[in-house]
């Protein structure tokens, strides 16, 4: 199907379907709650009859009993609007294995799953503000789409979480699960920028990927730190108790990231990039409670 | 070590190089790398967070590191003087230029060569502050003095070899108050230095065979044969075998090989009378010679003419027999009476008698009495002292007068002029002896041998056969070793062997010339030619081995004594600039080359 994932993982993933927390409110029919009632399998509450309604529902025991038409009311199961957001500044180019390619499969994967299982499965590529965006995609024969639209993604650009999620959500969008893959690594910080998909209503699980070089810095001495994004530099001397502090630094900030994601009852998952994918997606994933 | 010395000019300089070095070692510091990261957000968080005080004195830290280098190098190359240290400031540096010096070491380089370069290494290792003072033993430089390291490393460039024989420290030089004293010397000729000046030796054995005798005669009794007389001394450490040739003006040469032990000599003689009068020359053919100026030697041969002497006594045996074994003498004796002036004599010698007129021919007088061509007599005295003797004269050359005793002389007034030379003078100046170079030559002794002990002494023959030679008018010879001669003529030229004309300087009567090399040099005057032969001959310069010295290492003049000398500040110095350039290596830019 593609270099991103092989044919045997995908047939594993097949396997799994997406997980939400809430009731989803989705339009078109599929297998998750929703607040909605009607056709469906897991009753939820009475109503009087209403000229119109469907009279398959009506509970003929009760019109027996009390001679009132009354009508069983059933949870409608419908699709999950999911947003997979992919961070794709220059940040995401830097390391080894790459954190964009390793988001790309990320993705890839999760869009598989979503596809198959009949969710509505949206692409959003985004730096400094929404890149490219790969609309709403329904069945297993729209996976091709959304392969060929990440085989298109390169690295360039600043990190602007904010302008990415206010320009998207700008437009009305059904509530659904935002996944959002990146290094959250913006000079405004991540909260603001959840505080705007949070405003929205949506469900968040933040995929965190982190390269090597991220976590441990390789190099020693005197360096000039150019970032990657806005070619700034800051000269450090890298002693050891330099390096040490750096590590704490970048453990805290994504400690950070992760316990705002809890406090709200989202999801976190630190991806590391130098980690097995297959792992990653099978367990992980699992155990975070995205896929069952 | 209180204040630098330096001059207002040295000391701006020495600032201007701190902060070239500075600024050079702070390019030359290399670059930070440039490393890409992801983002520079939580390094920036992390840097602001653990940047510590130590951190901000980082940078002038290095600043100060490089500093202190860039003051020890320039310091250790400008090499200024400290006040009140280690004393005056100032250092003697003595250098032996005597002739012993041109010997060649193995790789053929003049032991004056690296006495020079000995000194120019010593005199830069000296602060730029002190003041050399630069002595030759030759006394080449007539007035040393204290002067800066460049002009002292100049006169040191400028150091001739010499030609003198006893070369010694002078003592008025021994005695300056100096820092630092050094002699560079080979230890051949110089002797022991003073006990305070540090040697520095330049010895290094040489093989050398030179000539240390030559001298050529006719045979007394044998007025027919002349004989060459030649020695030849071996001054390294194995026998060896050499040619000696000599060989006349007229192409006549004769070859003699010889075999010379290790430190010792052989005489040889060789018979001459083949050859006609005029220059000889005698040659050693021997290889690895390190000392060429002893390899040859000059002589004059005279003519071969028979000199008819007649002696006019009354009895005097002995001077007849001291005038027969004269080599070219053909000797007639007649009674005062019986003299008559005769056309056959060539030299007449009158023995406590003198006629009345001039002789036609010159005349030796000898105790005569007083006559009116000859000096009027002033009196006679009774044990004169003999004070002056005129050894330049040719007749007195070559004879020591020191156990003359006269019992009683005539003294004589000769006239102040410049035909008439004073030979002897005694106390009182009472002149007791006269030579005069006029139209008839004629020396008058105003001392008989019976009132004398003349007669007696080694140099009476010598003293006759000088007389013959110089009334005969032989070419006068004089002999000379090399350096600058005197001659007691006065408007003369001289000539070397090339024909070419030497520069003269004439004072006082007397003419100077330079004569470097050993030669024939021939001066031209008034009246006749001398001949100056000069010869390096003598066993004390041809033992070129002869050193109080232990040798130099070979080939390299670096060791030796010198490594006596104390360690020099700037050695220090230089090392703090390494260890100090290590630190900031280790502490800045290992990374580089790790």
């Amino acid at each position: 199907m593609s270099d991103i994932l092989s044919e045997e993982f995908l047939r594993q993933l097949e396997h799994l379907a997406m997980v939400t927390r809430r009731p989803v409110a989705g339009h078109l029919r599929g297998h998750h709650r929703s607040r909605r009632t009607g056709a469906g399998m897991v009753f939820t509450d009475y109503r009087p009859y209403s000229p119109g309604d469907d009279t398959r529902n009506l509970d003929w025991g009760t019109y027996m009993r009390l001679d009132r038409l009354i009508l069983r009311l059933f949870e409608e199961e419908a699709d999950l609007p999911i947003y997979i957001f992919l961070d794709t500044s220059k940040s995401m180019g830097v390391g080894e294995p790459g954190k964009l390619d390793f988001a790309r499969r990320f993705a890839a994967a999760l869009a598989y799953v979503g596809l198959i299982n009949h969710d509505r499965v949206s692409m959003v590529a985004f730096a400094d503000g929404v890149l490219s965006e790969m609309p709403a995609r329904r069945g297993k024969n729209q996976m091709w789409r959304t392969l060929h639209f990440l085989e298109r993604l390169s690295p360039d650009g600043k990190t602007s979480l904010q302008n990415a999620f206010r320009g998207f959500f700008g437009a009305r969008r059904t509530r659904g699960l935002v996944i959002v893959a990146s290094d959250f690594l913006d000079r405004a910080g991540f909260e603001p920028a959840f505080q705007v998909i949070r405003q929205f209503g949506h469900e968040v699980f933040a995929a965190h990927v982190v390269s090597p070089e991220d976590r441990e810095p390789p190099f020693g001495d005197d360096v000039v730190l150019v970032d990657s994004e806005d070619a700034t530099s800051v000269k450090a001397h890298l002693t050891p108790e330099l390096l040490d502090a750096y590590r704490k630094g970048f453990a805290d900030y994504c400690a950070g990231i992760e316990s705002f994601c809890r406090s709200h009852g989202w999801g976190y998952l630190r991806a590391d990039t130098d980690s097995p994918f297959e792992h990653l997606m099978l367990r992980a994933l699992r155990h975070e409670g995205l896929l069952r | 070590m209180n204040a630098f010395t330096v001059s207002p000019f040295a000391a701006g300089a020495a600032v201007i190089a701190i902060v070239v070095a500075v600024v050079l070692l702070y390019l030359l510091q290399p670059p930070a790398r440039r490393r890409f990261v992801s983002s520079s957000l939580i390094w920036e968080r992390v840097l602001e967070a653990s940047r510590r005080v130590s951190d901000r004195w980082r940078w002038w830290l290095s600043l100060i590191i490089a500093g202190i280098v860039g003051v020890c190098v320039v310091l250790a190359v400008v090499r200024p003087g400290l006040k009140g240290s280690d004393g005056s400031g100032k250092a003697i540096v003595v250098i032996d230029n005597a002739p012993t010096m041109a010997t060649r070491t193995l790789n053929g380089v003049p032991r004056l060569r690296i006495a020079q370069d000995r000194a120019v290494e010593l005199i830069e290792t000296f602060t730029s502050a002190m003041r050399v003072m630069i002595v030759d033993t030759q006394r080449q430089i007539v007035t040393p003095a204290f002067e800066s390291r460049t002009e002292a490393i100049e006169t040191v460039e400028d150091l001739q070899l010499g030609r003198e024989f006893l070369p010694i420290v002078p003592s008025a030089v021994a005695s300056i108050p100096a820092e630092r004293r050094y002699v560079v010397t080979d230890g051949v000729l110089l002797g022991a230095p003073p006990a305070d000046f540090t040697t520095v030796s330049v010895f290094e054995p040489a093989e050398n065979l030179g000539i240390t005798a030559f001298d050529l005669q006719n045979v007394p009794g044998s007025p027919a044969r002349r004989e060459a007389f030649i020695e030849v001394f071996n001054a390294g450490s194995e026998r060896k075998t050499t040619e000696i040739v000599v060989s006349g003006a007229s192409g006549q040469a004769i070859t003699r090989e010889v075999s010379v032990e290790a430190n010792g000599a052989v005489t040889e003689t060789i018979d001459l009378s083949t050859f006609n009068g005029g220059p000889v020359r005698a040659a050693l053919t021997s290889t690895d010679d390190g000392f060429a100026d002893d390899d040859v030697a000059y002589g004059y041969l005279s003519s071969r003419r028979v000199v008819r002497v007649t002696l006019v006594t009354n009895s005097d045996r002995f001077l007849a027999k001291s005038l027969i074994s004269q080599p070219r003498v053909r000797l007639n004796v007649v009674p005062p009476h019986r003299y008559v002036d005769r056309s056959d004599t060539d030299i007449y010698i009158f023995d406590r008698y003198a006629p009345k007129v001039p002789p036609s021919a010159p005349a030796l007088l000898i105790g005569p009495r007083p006559v009116n061509w000859l000096p009027s007599t002033a009196g006679s005295v009774i044990l004169p002292d003999v004070t002056t003797a005129d050894a330049r004269h040719p007749v007195l050359q070559n004879i020591s007068l020191r156990d003359l005793h006269i019992e009683k002389a005539n003294v004589s007034r000769p006239p102040d002029d410049r035909e008439t030379t004073v030979l002897l003078r005694a106390d009182g100046d009472k002149v007791l002896a006269v030579a005069h170079d006029g139209a008839t030559r004629w020396v008058l002794l105003g001392f008989n041998a019976d009132d004398s002990n003349f007669g007696l002494l080694a140099g009476f023959p010598v003293f006759l056969g000088n007389t013959i030679n110089w009334l005969a008018d032989e070419p006068e010879i004089l002999r000379a070793v090399p350096g600058r001669i005197t001659v007691p003529l006065e408007n003369a030229r001289v000539i070397a062997m090339n024909g070419s004309e030497l520069p003269v300087m004439a004072i006082d009567g007397e003419i100077h010339f330079d004569a470097t090399t050993p030669g024939l040099y021939t001066v031209i005057g008034k009246h006749r030619p001398v001949r100056v032969a000069v010869n390096l001959l003598d066993r004390r310069i041809s033992a070129v081995n002869r050193s109080a010295l232990a040798p130099a290492l070979s080939g390299s003049s670096e060791h030796s004594e010198v490594d006596e000398l104390p360690v020099g500040l700037s050695a220090l110095l230089l090392i703090i600039a390494a260890a100090l350039l290590c630190v900031e290596w280790v502490a800045y830019h290992r990374r580089i080359t790790l």
